[in-house]
């Protein structure tokens, strides 16, 4: 009769209790009439497999923008593809003005204003790097260029940095520049760093990098080259222009002129002289510019972290795998990141939600014992 | 036989809802009933717990629980919003010192003895909540602590403490 766990001396009570009417038939009826309605509008998605599909879809999102992004940025060519097509450039026949000399071929001036500067892996100064370093780039003899390179050079030991050192500046004595500055430190007795900046002339920048290739093991090198024709060009015509302009004045106040035309005149004619000496030095600059080459060179005692690049050995699949990586490995950096920021707001706002629960639950159970 | 399929195998049965309604409407009514202690409420809650399940229908899971205790469980928080609306209501009359309306006090139907009518008015709601559930509905232990959201032990305390005091109250009134 009881239900177990409901002690037998409470029989009486209750059986009474289960005297307790069922739903009224007015109920019944009402229930009938709203279980033969028609079941109400379309299924929602439960909460969970909305989550998974969106977090599936936010994946394949962040994978395809990846891919895009790999793809986008790999190039159509390699390093060494561009390298080859930059030298294709520097040596094509496209050449021809002479420095200061106002000519402006439209081919020329579509050659490059800046070229991009040109990073290589670190390599020793086995032959094959030396052979590297010196098929790098070399100065067009027949453009006025800005040529400017920089060098990180590892060298064994302290001493081996000091005598690295006087020689580069012997080299650089020997090719027929100057040293523009020397920064030579050695913190303690094991390490040390030397910063050089030397000036070579253009015509012997390939002397230079080969003699400065075989300094130490180079850890990276940067070579910029910068085209100064068609800003010298444009100087001599200004030049030329302005010179024509003083003849033409100098002429004019030879002649009969009225006061006033003459101060005026004058006038004109002291601007112009002063406009040709600031242009004419202007030139200088440019010629000097493109006439030396500046080298910025530094030789270290301590092991590089350098990341070796080995763009030359990877096709455009490879390039856009690996950009594609790096995209990957940056989102879920910031995705580690973001969680650790958020991962305490995440756990306060989950023990509000705790403690708002407990505290409803509680609130059920005062309203049910007052009721 | 693969896990998968066992699982399946031993899924329960998913009822319409009209066979779960037509069921469990007796069973959820005397529950509303002994809770609230009033006829036209109990009816009230009881359409409004239906109505509520069948727009909740699709979300019914067999193997979490069963229709009968997923169905009280809407019942329970209807009855909860019920007291919390009738709690503001008394609150606001007594701020503005209105009286209570004659006959308002609520009255279980006739068919108990007037002593048990009596021994269940002096109970407080939970404690005629757990003894609908358990005595009425014949709920487990288990599913019943589930549904109050207590402990098994807590809840065999509460039904064990309900028990004795009705009885004391039917007692005193029988001899009073």
């Amino acid at each position: 009769m009881s239900t177990p766990e409901i002690d037998e001396r409470f029989d009486d009570l209750v059986r009474e209790l289960r005297t307790l009417p069922g739903a009224p038939a007015e109920l019944r009826d009402r229930v009938r009439e709203l279980a033969a309605a028609p079941p109400p509008g379309r299924k929602r998605p439960r909460a969970g497999r909305l989550v998974l599909v969106v977090a599936v879809l936010a994946l394949l999102g962040i994978a395809g923008v990846a891919a895009v992004y790999g793809l986008a940025t790999s190039g159509g060519s390699s390093t060494e593809a561009r390298r080859g097509r930059f030298e294709a450039a520097q040596t094509s026949p496209a050449e021809g003005g002479n420095v200061g000399a106002p000519s402006a071929a439209p081919k020329e001036q579509a050659l490059t204003k800046r070229q991009p500067p040109h990073v290589f892996a670190p390599v020793t100064t086995t032959a094959l790097g030396r052979a590297d370093a010196a098929t790098a780039l070399p100065p067009t003899g027949t453009r006025l260029q800005e040529y400017s390179a920089s060098m990180l050079l590892r060298v064994k030991g302290v001493d081996g940095l000091s005598r690295t050192t006087a020689r580069a500046m012997r080299i650089t004595r020997s090719l027929g520049g100057f040293v523009a500055s020397v920064d030579y430190g050695t913190p303690n007795r094991k390490t040390g760093e030397a910063y050089l900046t030397v000036r070579i002339p253009n015509a012997r920048v390939q002397q230079a990098v080969v003699k400065f290739s075989s300094l130490g093991v180079i850890l990276s090198q940067q070579i910029s080259i910068r085209d100064l024709q068609d800003e010298a060009n444009h100087e001599a015509v200004q030049i030329i222009r302005l010179q024509r302009e003083i003849d033409r004045l100098v002429a004019k106040l030879g002649g009969v002129l009225s006061p006033e035309e003459r101060v005026q005149t004058q006038s004109q004619l002291d601007a112009a002289r002063a406009a040709l000496r600031a242009r004419t030095e202007q030139h200088a600059g440019t010629l000097r510019r493109g006439r030396l080459a500046a080298f910025r060179l530094e030789f270290t005692t301590r092991k590089a972290a350098v990341v070796p690049v080995h763009h030359h050995k990877q096709g455009r699949i490879g390039r856009a795998a690996s950009h594609a990586f790096s995209l990957l490995a940056k989102i879920v950096a910031g995705t580690i990141y973001g969680a650790i920021v958020l991962l305490p707001l995440f756990v306060l706002a989950l023990l509000a939600l705790v403690a708002s629960r407990v505290l409803r639950r509680r609130g059920a159970d005062r309203l049910l014992a007052r009721a | 036989m693969t896990f998968r399929s066992a699982r399946i195998g031993t899924r329960e049965e998913r009822p319409s809802f009209a066979a779960a309604a037509e069921e469990h409407l007796d069973a959820v009514y005397r529950y509303v009933l002994l809770m609230t202690r009033n006829d036209a409420t109990a009816q009230d809650l009881t359409s409004e717990t239906f109505e509520k399940a069948l727009r909740a229908w699709r979300r019914f899971d067999p193997r979490r629980a069963s229709a009968r205790t997923w169905l009280c469980q809407i019942a329970r928080n209807v009855a909860l919003d019920h007291f919390r609306g009738e709690e503001r209501r008394r609150r606001r009359e007594e701020r503005y010192g209105a009286e209570l309306a004659e006959g308002a006090e609520p009255e279980l139907p006739g068919t108990l003895s007037r002593a048990l009518r009596a021994g269940l008015a002096a109970l407080s709601a939970a404690e005629r909540e757990v003894i609908a559930l358990r005595v009425l509905l014949e709920l487990d232990g288990d599913e019943t602590a589930r549904l109050l959201g207590i402990s098994r032990t807590a809840c065999s305390t509460r039904l064990s403490r309900a028990l004795h005091k009705l009885e004391e109250k039917v007692g005193d009134d029988v001899h009073a």
